[in-house]
């Protein structure tokens, strides 16, 4: 008995194993039932990590302090110098928007959770975020961090979202290069560093060169960082600007493509970003929000 | 009933455990996962009620399902591990420690190299093995460490465990 019962269990192993290699819809659909359902005791179970990983930062940055607060008198001299620029750079974008009469892009807005459970093993470089359709969060929306772009939602659960990283085996992503704006792939292929692909042939790419989102093909916001060419020589490399392997809060874009639209169907009714009552001006109440651990902010431009 | 269950439970929990977010360097993406076949070696080799092959499959389903990968492949992984421990459990009736630790050895190294070789048909291309490597050397390292207090928690006297008796 206890023989064919390992030999059946082998067997359901090897048959689940070739539906998951032919991403059969219902594998994919009984995942994110099951990813619902696992999402509250992931969110309980992940607050001690949280905790510890937050204890052993605070820990680094008391016995760095002395030096952290030279490095940020320096930083603060040179941001003021930037702000500065930055101020008269926007006067003057301003006033040549004013002149060509161009339409200002359409603010974004966002909701902010925290990773509940990253991937470990060979196949995904992905992370379950708590927020999900409840929230407003649907396939295919940006994921970024304070440090920029990392990936994109692929599956939206009611309370929990799988967003798959740039660095993923599966991810494609459409980036610009350097001052010049050159047009290329960021390729996944399950190290730290993602690869730089489909360069036209007559680029040059440097050591450095920062590296965004095109916006090409709809999926994604344009301008979203991502990271900076790490090595001159071809395979090109991108480092990115997030610590990919050590996420903790990250927040989704609400960026609506006629692609996200066409794939996962209409939003629902009301544009709702949390449930929960609202305010006199249709804001959702913080109370509500607090509960639910997520922080919603709207009309804020993306990062 | 209660022990009955504990093997099956403790193993669920630490299941949930190694899925959390714990900021590991890139290089020991496999450490958590592979640190539960120690779990199952030690809950399936262990006297009284044995961890169920059922338990054993679910767990490793689980796993997949946090972990985003593929159903079936840390649950195949899991299995090979208590297939393994199984056959020690019938065969040897003398016990020592360091024979128990030479036989979870040989089956880190049997389970490390199918998943990565499980991993690499999977994909139809050769995946980097080092992380393999460097989970299934920690994992060997580690183990006295986790089966130590595992079976002294199940009713078993620690001395017992060194000095080779049953």
């Amino acid at each position: 008995m206890g023989g064919w019962l390992l030999f059946a269990l082998y067997f359901a192993s090897l048959v689940l194993l070739v539906f998951s290699r032919l991403e059969n819809d219902q594998i994919r659909e009984v995942r994110g039932i099951f990813t619902d359902l696992l999402s509250p005791i992931l969110h309980a179970a992940s607050q001690p990590a949280i905790y510890a990983r937050r204890s052993k930062e605070q820990l680094v940055d008391y016995l760095d302090l002395f030096d952290e607060l030279d490095r940020l008198k320096e930083e603060n001299q040179k941001l003021k110098i930037w702000q500065w620029r930055a101020q008269r750079l926007e006067r003057r974008l301003e006033h040549m928007n004013s002149l060509l009469n161009a339409v200002e892009e359409t603010a974004l807005r966002y909701a902010s959770g925290h990773v509940i459970a990253d991937a470990r093993g060979p196949f995904a470089k992905s992370v379950l975020v708590n927020l999900g359709r409840e929230q407003g969060v649907r396939n295919g929306y940006a994921v970024v961090d304070g440090d920029g772009f990392i990936g994109r939602i692929v599956h939206s659960g009611d309370t929990a979202s799988r967003a798959i990283l740039i660095n993923d085996l599966n991810s494609r992503i459409p980036v610009v290069v350097g001052p010049a704006a050159i047009r290329a792939v960021l390729v996944g292929d399950n190290t730290n560093e993602p690869r730089l692909e489909f360069l036209p042939d007559s680029a040059t790419v440097y050591e450095g060169d920062a590296v965004s989102t095109s916006g090409h093909g709809g999926m994604l916001p344009r301008g979203l960082q991502i990271g900076v060419v790490s090595r001159s020589a071809e395979p090109y490399r991108v480092q990115t600007n997030a610590r990919l392997g050590e996420l903790e809060y990250v927040s989704v874009l609400f960026y609506e493509s006629p692609v996200v639209a066409a794939q996962d169907g209409p939003r629902p009714s009301g544009d709702t970003v949390a449930s929960g009552e609202r305010d006199g001006e249709g804001r959702p109440q913080a109370a509500n929000l607090r509960n639910k651990h997520v922080k919603v902010k709207e009309d804020v431009q993306a990062r | 009933m209660i022990k009955r269950v504990m093997p099956s439970a403790v193993l669920l929990v630490a299941v949930v455990i190694a899925a959390v977010p714990w900021a590991l360097p890139e290089s020991a993406i496999f450490i958590l996962p592979l640190l539960l076949i120690i779990l199952v070696f030690v809950l399936t080799v262990q006297q009284g009620h044995e961890l169920p092959s059922l338990s054993v499959f679910a767990g490793g389903l689980i796993m997949d399902i946090l972990t985003a990968g593929p159903l079936g492949y840390w649950a195949a992984i899991f299995l090979l591990t208590h297939t393994l421990a199984g056959l020690y459990r019938k065969r040897v009736k003398r016990r020592d420690f360091g024979g128990l630790w030479l036989t979870f050895a040989a089956t880190a190294v049997a389970v490390s190299a199918s998943g990565w070789g499980l991993a690499s048909l999977y994909f139809v291309r050769v995946i980097d093995w080092q992380p393999m490597v460097i989970a299934g050397v920690t994992a060997i390292a580690l183990f006295p460490l986790v089966a130590w207090p595992m079976r002294r928690s199940l009713g078993l006297e620690p001395a017992t465990i060194f000095s080779g008796r049953r």
